[in-house]
This record gives structure tokens, sequence and C-alpha cells, in this order.
């Protein structure tokens, strides 16, 4: 069978010879007849093609689809004689149209701000040039247009028919409905002809602020005939305007670690950066590792344009001197620079350089990306009077995950050891290299190495770098304020942040590759005194110190609310996404471990730093220059000066805020506590649980000994205990343990978590003979009043202890003490409460355990019993 | 065709009800006496047991080997033993002895044999029934060769007879069941709207009945005995016998003021007299109790006495005139008389059981239930163990994390989602936690299943795992919890089909005879 073959025809993207008529394409234009549905007038077609002409051929060529007629128009040249045959009227015409310059077309042709799409019975604007700087200001893509010089446009066709009767010079108004239906416009223009239309678009491209976009712009709208020849040419026209920022971002990869690599760019920006390289450079794949690239023959040859030559990459390598050498460890001393790689080899496999081709060897490469092994390599000297063996290994590690920047790297080591550049000439020479490979960027090579050579170019003093950052970025105000708050149930402080740096703010630090955070630590600052301070700064004394001793880091036993060390503090990245919800944060009551107790004021201190501030350890403080700095106020930023205040520039501290709230804190703080004490209280008390109880109180010994730990496990610790036992049990045998005493010091020397500790090792005694009496219970309600503890709370645990033992000498004072009902309540109160307790424990009868069971049913009963008698 | 009934298993009395052909439930009468209820009581009588009144008649002279209140014991892990006429903790030794479900198999035997070609049935249970006590009730019908089609809660099987009444019709919007029998008191307060039995909630008290007031007169007539003659009662080894006395001494003051009783104690038959008066005061804690758990059940509903249209008397023990006056005291307004107190719950439970087996129903049946609905709630809080920060503590605890609530219209389905505490944690325990009131902590809550889920890899802490609830009508659970990762599955229907160690309890009753 035989194949009809399809024609060919390689499109010329300049200047196609145009008619300017249109047609009706409902399909595609190879799909569509060429039916004529407007003429322009003035142009060379005007009352030589009538609207409803359909085209047959063109010089004696049959067409029958629009895309034939592109395809033959593309054969003509401007100022060819043209026949068509047209069928017209059921009759067949011939229709002879004598091409005009492209000048002259020029002249004629009238330059329109945009065409249409019709889409949901919308006839949509596309604008299509960008002359008309009051229609591109106010008019959108996408816009509405809804007449033209009150002509309703209702259709592609009724634009081309309206647009075809204007003329250079002409004045038309346009209404248009903005695409969010919000408001109705009028766009008045004066019709300019192509020939000012591309004056005006090549001014303005020259006057572009980004001159490489701009002069490429130009190129290729003409390349393209204006844009008509380009598939999309407003996406390449957005495209090209990216030229600067894509070619700057491949040239500084180099001076991100870990960051910006580019292997990394996402497929958008790897395809954004094909497009806007040289031709010669499209086929390169940039986001191959170092090791491919570095073996690409056309990189090599670039290289080789300066003098470096293929083998010496090699040597680079291997030298160690560039990214990809295993520094120092694995390359053999007597290797060095500009020596002939010979072979490389895994376990696999040993490939010999010169033996296969650069597409085996960038395989070979690729399959290693990323992989943490070892690959051999051997190499061979030039240099003749080695006498020994002229091949050796070397080790060289593929963990390396840079690709193109470590070239550019190397090359930056290249031109500071061949020429003895200086930071900015390296600097200078490399971006130039990099940008080379872009469209509009000169080429690089050794003229232009010359040149910088003679620059008189000098590298910009250390401090100079630091302080680049603030400079450029915008400065981060963040405020701060405190609240107390239940959150989930939770008493907690809630630190609500103000003015957190925005999404663009955070990408210009993140950019550098470092990432943000943001850090809150709390601090005592119930002790600071102004006066002190400034008293102690005027005699030159240690400031430091002061605050050492009078400002005091909050901590918290809960280690994950800490870096590890104990202090307390909440820190997150801030990342581009995600951020808007952060704007409180909790911290609740029982995460803080303050340094004293009674009434205190806490002072939140929020940093939004760099991942490189350090805080020091053991107070929390930021650390500048190795020391920790005591005053966080003086990084705040001077809204009136350049960046932070007189006291110090430190640009890893992006903002700081503080705001100050008072708490009262019910147990001793954590510089007043002796954990010792602790336990010998905890000794103490337990024995005069049973101090009138001789029986018990061996019993409890025991169990005391057991229980009670020192937590320091030295033989003085246990030493210590031994002691303390001996003494709190003769004590108590003698009934002279003071429970009110040891109450009082217990709450100087306890937290409240070891107050409940306490007083569930007490109910433990207390049930350990599976009874519960009067006296203990009374006891343990004492311990429980006298150390604060919330009633709730210990009702539960006593529940909790007490629910499978039997209650032994009540008598009449079960009410107050079983129930918790008390003398103050009202009558309704203690019903309420009688009947939520009968309610609890008739529900407990159920209890799969015999003990709970019965149990509960003489609580149910004792609750409904005593209710009976509230209620006579 | 067999015929499916309706059981109301009660601690005292039970009662059988099936629906006639006009589809009117009709409570069966006993064979033995043409009673329509059965004495809730066994006599093991050599190989045979004998069921009923006449099981209680050999209360006096072989009281150990009548076993009565056996429901109370439903889910306890004790056996009456014959030797010591007592209900005993299980243990391997005993070999004379009966479990309850044992015990109420005989009973559902009993009652069985008043209908012919009963095979199944819906058997009522107390609102707060455990879910052991429900297994064990549906191990006994299976003993007595019943395949049990639901259980079904008491006070709402007595709502749903009350609806279908056809001159009860009158009774809509917000009622309150009052139901007290022998053994359990059960409050439930429901959305009747014409035949449709909407349940809000049930508050109850397994251990509350006439039985609890007989104990109570017992007491009072020790008391009294002893003030004559200086003595006291030999209650415990004539326990039987003046239970039946303080029943009797309560029937008479239910209607009349006081009673002269004659009791025989230590000194020889004394004539002692029990005012109503006194009696109501010996009952005053137990008085004290329904009408916490009436305020409890409209606490539960969120409603107000005045927002009650009727309440509705279910039980025996709703006779006793001061339970009318509490209830009116609480109410704020009478309550409803007029139906047999006594047949209520069977009745409603033969309407229930028509209701499920509609295909096996003549026209006239179907008709006569066809607008009766019934909306049922879980009783019960169902929940997991987890483990969760205690702030105050200051370290992890165990605590109960409900998923369905008490009162949640059945049948229910819920969700959550719990996340691994540890790196590389290999598994996850599950314990499947059942509870009356909102309990947090684990002490407090039965566990009715437990179990493992191990995950197949290891991943780090905050590996989520999707826990979801299933409560049918007929009270059964179902639970899943799966790891969200890699979709592995820890499954489980709580309540099985029967128990462990029911055929070995088959084997044991086989030859006896039921009379």
């Amino acid at each position: 069978m035989a194949v009809k073959k399809k024609k060919k025809f390689k499109q010329r993207l300049q200047h196609i010879v145009r008619f300017d008529i249109a047609f009706d394409a409902w399909n595609s234009r190879d799909a569509s007849k060429p039916l004529i549905t407007f003429v322009q007038a003035g142009s060379i077609s005007d009352k030589k093609f009538l609207v409803g002409d359909l085209i047959l051929s063109i010089n004696n060529t049959k067409i029958k689809t629009i895309g034939d007629l592109d395809f033959e128009v593309n054969k003509i040249d401007w100022g060819d004689k043209v026949l068509f045959e047209v069928k017209r009227l059921d009759k067949i015409e011939k229709v002879k149209i004598k091409t005009i310059s492209f000048e002259n077309y020029n002249k004629n042709h009238v330059n329109w701000p945009c065409h249409v799409k019709v889409k949901n019975n919308l006839v949509l604007i596309e604008k299509n040039a960008f002359e008309y700087q009051n229609f591109d200001n106010s008019v959108e893509n996408g816009d509405i247009l809804l007449s033209i010089d009150s002509e309703k446009i209702s259709s592609e066709f009724d634009f081309g028919k309206v647009t075809s009767r204007y003329k250079s010079g002409d004045n038309v108004e346009f209404t248009i409905k903005k695409k969010d239906k919000s408001k109705e416009i009028k766009i008045k223009i004066k019709l300019i002809n192509s020939i000012k239309a591309i004056a005006i678009s090549k001014k303005s491209c020259e006057d572009h602020y980004l001159k490489k976009a701009g002069s490429l712009l130009f190129k290729e709208w003409v390349l393209t005939d204006y844009g008509a020849n380009h598939e999309d040419w407003n996406k390449r026209r957005e495209d090209i305007m990216k030229l600067e920022t894509i070619a700057e971002r491949f040239s500084d990869a180099r001076f991100i670690e870990n960051s910006d690599y580019i292997k990394d760019w996402t497929n958008k920006d790897a395809k954004l950066l094909t497009s806007l390289l040289k031709p010669e450079y499209k086929d390169i794949n940039f986001k191959l590792n170092f090791f491919s690239l570095i073996f690409n023959s056309k990189i090599i040859s670039k290289l080789k344009n300066l003098n470096l030559k293929k083998d010496c990459c090699y040597s680079f390598i291997l030298t160690g001197k560039v990214i990809g050498g295993d520094w120092d460890k694995d390359v053999p001393a007597n290797v060095k620079n500009f020596e002939k790689l010979v072979s490389i080899k895994d376990k696999k496999k040993e490939v010999f350089v010169d033996e296969i081709s650069e597409a085996s060897l960038n395989f070979f490469f690729n399959e290693m990306i990323n992989k943490k092994k070892d690959i051999f390599i051997k190499y061979k000297s030039d240099k003749k009077f080695w006498s020994f063996s002229n091949e050796k290994k070397a080790e060289l590690s593929t963990k390396l995950s840079q690709g193109f920047e470590g070239i550019a790297y190397f090359l930056e080591y290249w031109f500071e050891s061949k020429y003895k550049f200086n930071k900015a000439k390296v600097k200078l020479a490399v971006d130039d290299f990099c940008k080379s490979f872009f469209l509009e960027y000169p080429d690089f090579n050794l003229e232009r190495i010359k040149e910088i050579e003679k620059m008189d170019l000098k590298d910009e003093p250390e401090y100079d770098e630091d302080n680049y950052g603030s400079d450029y970025k915008d400065k981060i105000y963040i405020s701060t304020s405190v609240s107390k708050k239940k959150v989930a149930g939770k008493e907690s402080f809630v630190v609500k942040l103000n003015n957190l740096p925005t999404d663009e703010e955070i990408e210009n630090y993140t950019i550098e590759g470092k990432k943000i955070y943001l850090k809150i630590y709390v601090y005592d600052v119930t002790d600071l005194d102004e006066d002190k301070y400034f008293k102690i700064q005027d005699n030159g004394e240690d400031t430091g110190q002061y605050f050492l001793n009078n400002c005091h880091v909050v901590k918290t036993e809960d280690l994950s609310w800490s870096e590890g060390n104990g202090i307390l503090v909440q820190s997150t990245e801030l990342e581009t996404y995600g951020m808007k919800q952060l704007y409180e944060l909790a911290f609740p009551y029982s995460k803080l471990k303050l340094p004293k107790y009674g009434k205190r004021k806490l002072s939140f201190r929020t940093f939004i730093c760099t991942e490189d501030q350090k805080f020091d350890e053991n107070n929390g403080r930021f650390i500048t220059y190795d020391n920790p700095t005591f005053r966080a106020e003086e990084y705040f930023l001077d809204s009136y000066s350049e960046g932070f205040d007189e006291y110090n520039d430190y640009t890893d501290i992006l903002s700081y805020s503080s705001s100050e709230i008072e708490v009262e804190y019910k147990q001793p703080g954590y510089l007043e506590i002796n954990k010792r004490k602790y336990n010998d209280l905890k000794i103490a008390l337990s024995l005069a649980l049973n101090q009138d109880d001789k029986n018990n109180q061996k019993a409890n010994l025991k169990k005391i000994k057991d229980s009670v730990r020192y937590g320091d496990y030295t033989v003085e610790g246990n030493i210590h205990k031994i002691l303390s036992l001996k003494k709190n049990y003769e004590k108590s045998v003698n009934e002279k343990l003071n429970l009110d005493n040891i109450l009082k010091d217990l709450k100087k020397n306890s937290v409240i978590h070891e107050r409940y500790e306490i007083i569930d090792f007490l109910l433990n005694l207390a049930t350990e003979d599976e009874t519960f009496n009067s006296k203990e219970n009374k006891f343990i309600d004492k311990v429980s009043k006298e150390l604060e503890l919330n009633k709730d709370k210990y009702q539960e645990i006593k529940k909790q202890k007490t629910s499978a033992v039997k209650f032994v000498d009540f008598g009449e004072e079960v009410e107050e003490s079983v129930f918790g009902i008390n003398k103050d309540m009202t009558k309704d109160e203690k019903l309420k409460i009688l009947r939520k307790e009968y309610s609890r424990w008739n529900a407990l009868t159920n209890n799969t355990d015999k003990m709970i069971r019965e149990r509960a049913k003489e609580m149910r009963d004792l609750a409904a019993n005593l209710r009976s008698q509230y209620n006579k | 065709m067999s015929k499916i009934i309706g059981i109301d298993l009660g601690t005292t009395y039970s009662a059988i009800a099936q629906l006639d052909d006009l589809g009117t439930p009709e409570v069966l009468a006993s064979t033995d006496n043409n009673k329509k209820i059965t004495a809730s009581s066994v006599y093991i009588k050599d190989q045979n047991v004998i069921v009923g009144d006449k099981a209680l008649d050999a209360l006096e002279t072989v009281p150990k080997k009548v076993i009565t209140e056996t429901k109370r014991q439903m889910e306890n892990d004790v056996v009456y033993s014959v030797d010591e006429g007592k209900w005993v903790d299980k243990d391997e030794e005993n070999k004379d002895y009966y479990s309850p479900a044992q015990i109420s198999s005989f009973i559902l035997s009993k009652l069985k044999g008043y209908a012919s070609d009963v095979k199944k049935a819906v058997i009522t249970v107390p609102a707060l029934f455990a879910e052991k006590a429900r297994v064990a009730t549906l191990d006994a019908a299976k003993m007595a060769g019943i395949e049990v089609i639901s259980l079904i809660n008491e006070p709402t099987a007595a709502a749903c007879y009350y609806a279908s009444l056809p001159n009860v019709k009158k009774i809509t919007g917000k009622i309150l069941v009052f139901d007290l029998g022998g053994g359990t008191f059960d409050v439930t307060v429901c959305e009747v709207q014409g035949e449709e039995v909407e349940v809000i909630t049930s508050r109850g008290d397994k251990w509350l009945g006439g039985k609890d007031f007989d104990k109570e007169l017992i007491n009072l007539i020790n008391e009294k005995y002893k003030k004559l003659t200086g003595n006291e009662l030999d209650i415990e080894n004539n326990y039987s016998k003046y239970m039946e006395v303080a029943e009797q001494v309560k029937r008479v003051l239910s209607v009349r003021d006081k009673q002269m009783e004659t009791i025989d104690g230590p000194d020889g038959a004394k004539e002692i007299e029990i005012t109503r008066a006194e009696f109501e005061q010996s009952i005053q804690t137990h008085i004290e109790k329904l009408k916490m758990l009436m305020e409890e059940a409209l606490d539960g509903s969120g409603l107000k006495a005045e927002n009650i249209s009727h309440t509705l008397l279910v039980g025996g023990s709703t006779r006793i005139p001061i339970i009318t006056k509490t209830i009116e005291q609480v109410m704020k307004k009478p309550p409803l008389k007029g139906v047999n107190v006594d047949e209520a719950v069977a009745a409603g439970a033969a309407i229930y059981a028509g209701l499920k087996s509609k295909k096996n129903l003549n026209e006239a049946q179907k008709k006569a239930i066809s607008n009766v609905k019934l909306q049922d709630v879980c009783n019960f809080y169902l929940g997991t163990l987890v483990q969760e920060d205690d702030p105050v503590l200051n370290r992890q605890v165990t605590s109960n994390l409900i998923l369905i609530d008490r009162d949640t219209p059945l049948p229910a389905t819920k969700s959550s989602r719990l996340v691994t505490l540890y790196d590389d944690q290999e598994s996850i325990s599950i314990d499947i936690t059942q509870s009356e009131g909102r309990e947090k902590n684990r002490e407090f809550v039965n566990i009715i299943h437990q179990g493992e889920l191990k995950f197949p890899d290891k991943k780090p802490k905050g590996r989520p795992i999707d826990v979801t609830y299933t409560y049918d009508t007929s009270g059964k659970l179902h639970c899943i919890f799966e790891d969200e990762a890699t979709k592995e599955k820890y499954e489980v229907s709580i309540r099985p089909e029967s128990a462990e160690d029911l055929r070995k309890n088959y084997e044991a009753i086989e030859h006896i005879v039921i009379e």
C-alpha cells in the first residue's frame, strides 16, 4: 500500500510574506479550509480577495487546508508575484497579487495591541504587542473585550472584521470588562504601524534594566517574525526576562553548600535553563553529576580554550584540589596536577579512559551518583623523570553531591593558582565563564582572562562581606506579646508573634543556604535592677556576672521542650510554606521550671536567627564572638539606622523581640531545691504516717528503704540515705517527727510533680495492708492540703489508690474525708457531690475486679445513705 | 414454622410472650399453675431441676439447693455450690457447681416449654447489664437450645410495648420508663412519637430491687424481735424463710398501713407489728438511690422533670406506694398506671421479636406492628487505653480514651487516630474498655478485650493508627485497629458466638431433666 508522504518544510522563522487575510479556523489550521473571513483594509489583498473566497491553489499548487496554504506561502519572497485560484460564489476566479517589500509592508501594517480568543461565549483578550503603554498597563490577558468603537465584539470573526477596517493613525476605543468582572473600562489608543511598533519595542528593550534579557527579547522577537512564528511568544517572553536571574543562579550555585545545586533544581527551572543556553550547549544536561560533566566534550572543549587540557581536569580531581577528591587522605603525596588518568574502576569493572566513548564514561559515572562508595583510579605522570611505577591507585569518593558547580569551583582554584587572581578577579572570571553558556553573554576565552588580569579590582574587606547581607536585605521587625491562656486544656503562656518574616524575606536569607529559625527563650528578670546595672557598668565592673547572678534562664524537666540541655526553648524552622499558621506559641505552665519561688517576672525573648547562631548550653544566651551575650536588648533592631543598634552588628540574628509577664510560682525554684533534702523529708514524712502504729512502722521502713532513691547512687549518697532512715526512724519511734515542720520544709524543697509522687507513695504505704483507716486518710489529706495540691487531682488519685481496699474507723467523718465534702458547702452542693459519687461508684459495681466491685457497692451505699440523711 | 418469642429473664420473676394471630403481644401462662410470671428460682433436686414456684416452695426445706437471684451473678466469675448453698468463686476444684449461665439456662428452658416449637427469641436484659453479663445470657440461651436473635434493654422493651398499645396512643413526647424489678432498677428516658420509640439515655443499679427492700424488712423485723425478746433472729441460717416472710409483709404493706406478723425465732414465735411508715423509713437509702438515678437520667438527657410528659411503670416493685410517691416528688406528676407492670417487658420483647422477623408473621400481625419503630442507644462508654502526658505528674500515664460515648444512637461507628510513642515501636497493645461513667482512669474501666497489633516494619514515633469502633443495634461491638502505613489490622468482634467453656457446660447438663 502506498503511503502518502507528509510534506516536510522547515518553517522559516523570519518575515514570512503576509497577505493580511484571515480564515475561520474552527479546527487546526491543517484541518480547516482556507475560507477567507476578512481582508485587511489597505493591504495588498484589499479588493483582490473578497470575504467568502475559498482559496483553491497558490502558484498552481492545489491546496485544501490553511496548513497547505501556510506551507506554500513560506516559499514566497517579498516582492514576488503570486497567483491564487479561488472559488467565489460557485465560480473559479484567478487572483493575482504582487507582494511589496517588507519595509513597505511594515509601513502599511497596523499593529493591534491584541488578538482575541472565544471561551465560554466570552471574547477574551490575548495581548500580542506591548507598544501601547496605556493598553498594556490597564489590560490583562483574559479580560473580556466587549466592543471596539461601540461595535459589539462577540466572536473572533467580529474582531477580525472590525479591526480589518482600521488603518495606521486611526483612533480606536476598546470597551473591556475586567476578568474578575469587577468593572468595565474604556481605553483609547492611536493605532501605529509596524515600523513604529518595532522602533518602540527596540527602544523599550534597550532601555530595559535587564540589559541582556532586553537585548535577547528584541532579537528573538524579530527573529520569530515579531512573535508571530513562535508557538507561545508570551511564554517565551516571560522566560527571556528571567535570563539574568537564571544565569546568576547558575553561576552562584558554586557558593552554596548543599542547597541550590543545579542537580536539585526543579524540572521547570532546568527546562528554563536549557531554553536560555546558547544552542551549542543546549544538549548538556547540567543536572548530571560532576564526573559526567567534567568529561562532557563540550565542556572540555570550552576548558581547552582556556588552555586547560582534558587530562588536567582529571588530575585536579584526583589530587583533591577540587571537590571530589578526598582531601589529603587518599591521594598519594607524589600525585601532582596535570597527570593523566588511565582508568577508573569500582568493585565491578574497570574503565580505561582512552578506550571508551564519553557516553560510556558518563554512564559509568552516572551510575554512581550519590552512592557512597569508593572507586579506584590509575593515573600516569607526564613527567618522564619518574623512575618508579607510573601507575598508582587512589581512592575517589563518589558521595560528592555537586555537579557543574564543582567545575566552577575548580576553576576558581585554577585562576587563583595559575593567574594569581585575587578573590574579586577570581569571582569575575568564573562568573563570566559560567554565564558564557547563556544566550547574550559573551564567550569566555583567553582574551577575557587577560582583560580581567589587567583590571584593577580589589577584594572587599572581610567585614564588608558580613555586612553585605544586612545591607541589601529588608530588615525584619518582629514584635511579640505574652498572655496567660488555656491551650488544649493546659494553663499556658502564649507568645503572640507579629510581623513574622514574609515568604520573600525568608527566601532572601535561605537562598544563601542558611535555614532560618524562630527561637524563644524565657528568662526570670525579676531581680534585674537597671540602676545597679548601670552603676556596675560605670565602675567598669563585669556586667556579665551581674546578669548571671540576677537573670536566670527558665528550664524544663521535659527534654523534648529543650534542645537536649534542659533549657526551655521553643525552636522552629521558618519555612516559606505553612508559615501563616504560626502566629502564637504556647508554653504550658507545667513545662516551666523557674529558678525561684514566688511572684516572678518572666521575659519571653524571641529571636529570628539563622541556623548558625549559637546559644550557650548552660544559660541559653546567644553567643557572639564565642562569648554568651547577657543583654539581649542590645540586639534590638534600630529602626533609624541601617541594622542593629550601635552596640553590635550580628548578621545571624535577623530580629529580636521580648515580652514580659508576671507569674506566681508556687514551688521552689531550681536554684532553691536540694534533692537530698527532699529525699530526707520524704523519708521523714513516710515514717510520720504511722508514727503511733509500731507494727505498721516496721513494715513501712523496708518499703521506704526500697523506694526512696537518692539519685546520685554514690557511696556517699547511700550512706546519707541510711543515716537519714536511721535518724528519722528513731524519731518516729519516739513520736518526735513533727508533721508541720516536715511539710513546711517540703514545700520549700519539692516541685509539684514530686509532691504528687509523695502523695502516691503515702497512699501506697497506707493501703499496703489492704485497709485504709481514718487516721491515714486525715494525715494524707493534710499533706495534700499543705502542699497545695489540686483538690480534684488529689481526690482522683486517692480514689484510685483506695478503690480496692477496706475503709476502717471512718465513723461520722466519712463524708468529709471520703467524698471531699466540707462544712462550708451548701446543702445543694453536698447533694450534688453525693449524687455524682453515687453515680460513679454505682457504675463501678460492674467492674471486673472483685475488690473494686465490692468497694464500689460499699461506697455507693455510703453515698446514698449520706444523701438520704441530708435530704431528711 | 417456628415462632420467635420475647423473654423477660428477671431476677425474681421471668415471663415469656409471643404475638397472637392479630399481632397483639400475649404473655404465656405457666403450664404448672397458669400464672403468667414464673419465679426465677431453680431447685437442684438430684439429677432433676425444678424451676418456678415449686422451687420457691422448696426454699424452706432445702434452702441450699434452691438458687434465686441468679441474674445478679451473671457478670461475675462465680458458681453456685449446692453443697455450700451459696455463690462461690469459680475454681477448678469445684465439682458440684452451676454457673449463673447454666442456672439461667434452666429457667429459659422452662419458659420455652410454655410455647410450642420455640427456637428463636429476643431476650431482655437490664440497660446497664455489663458485656460479660450479656455474653452469659447468650450462653444461657444457647444451652437452653434458643437462638437469640437480639438482646434488648428491658426499659426499651417496655417503652416499645407501651407505645404499641392502641389505647395509650396519646403517649407522645419524652417519657421516663421506671423499671424497678426484684433485683435491678433501670430508668430510661425515651422520645415516643406514635409508635416510634427513640431511647435517649438509661441509668440503673443492678443491685437495687424488691429483694433489697425485703432485706431491709428482715433487719427491721429482727430489731423488733430483739427489742421484744433480747435476742436476735438467726437470719443467716434461715435466710430463705425470713425473705419469704419479708416479701409477704411488703406485699401487704403495699395496700395496708400496717401488718401484724408472727415471727418464729430463738425465743419462740412472736407477734410483730410493722407499719408502712417504718418500712418506708428502712428503705430510705434505696429510695435515695432511685431519686439520684432519676435525676441522673434527666441530666443525661438534658431534660428537666417538666419536659417529661409521662412516667411509665414497669416491674413488680413499682406497686410499693413510697415508690410512686417518690416518682411524683421527682417528676412533679404521678406516674401512669393501668398496665400490668410484670408483663410489659416480655410483651415488648415479643413485639421486638416480631419486628426482627417480619417474614414469619401473618398479615394481621404485620399490620399490628407495622408502625412500631425502635431506636436504642449505647449504654456504655467504649474506649481504649492510651498513654498520655500528665502535665501535673510530669510523666506519661495510661488513660482511657473514649471512642463511643454513652447514649450514642445505635448503630454507631466512631473513629479516632492514635500514634505510636516510640521510634521503631514494634507493636501496640490493645485494651478495649467499657465503662458506665466517663472514666479516664484505667482502674475504673472494664477491659473487655486485649490484643496486640504488630507492625511489619519500623517507623519513627508518631506512626498513625486508625481505630474504628462499630456498635450495632444488638449491642455487638466490632473494633478495628489499623496501621495507616502498612494497612496491617487488628480486628475483633467483641461478643463471641459462644463462650469457650460452653461445650463443657452442655455435657454437664445433658442428663438433667427440667420440671
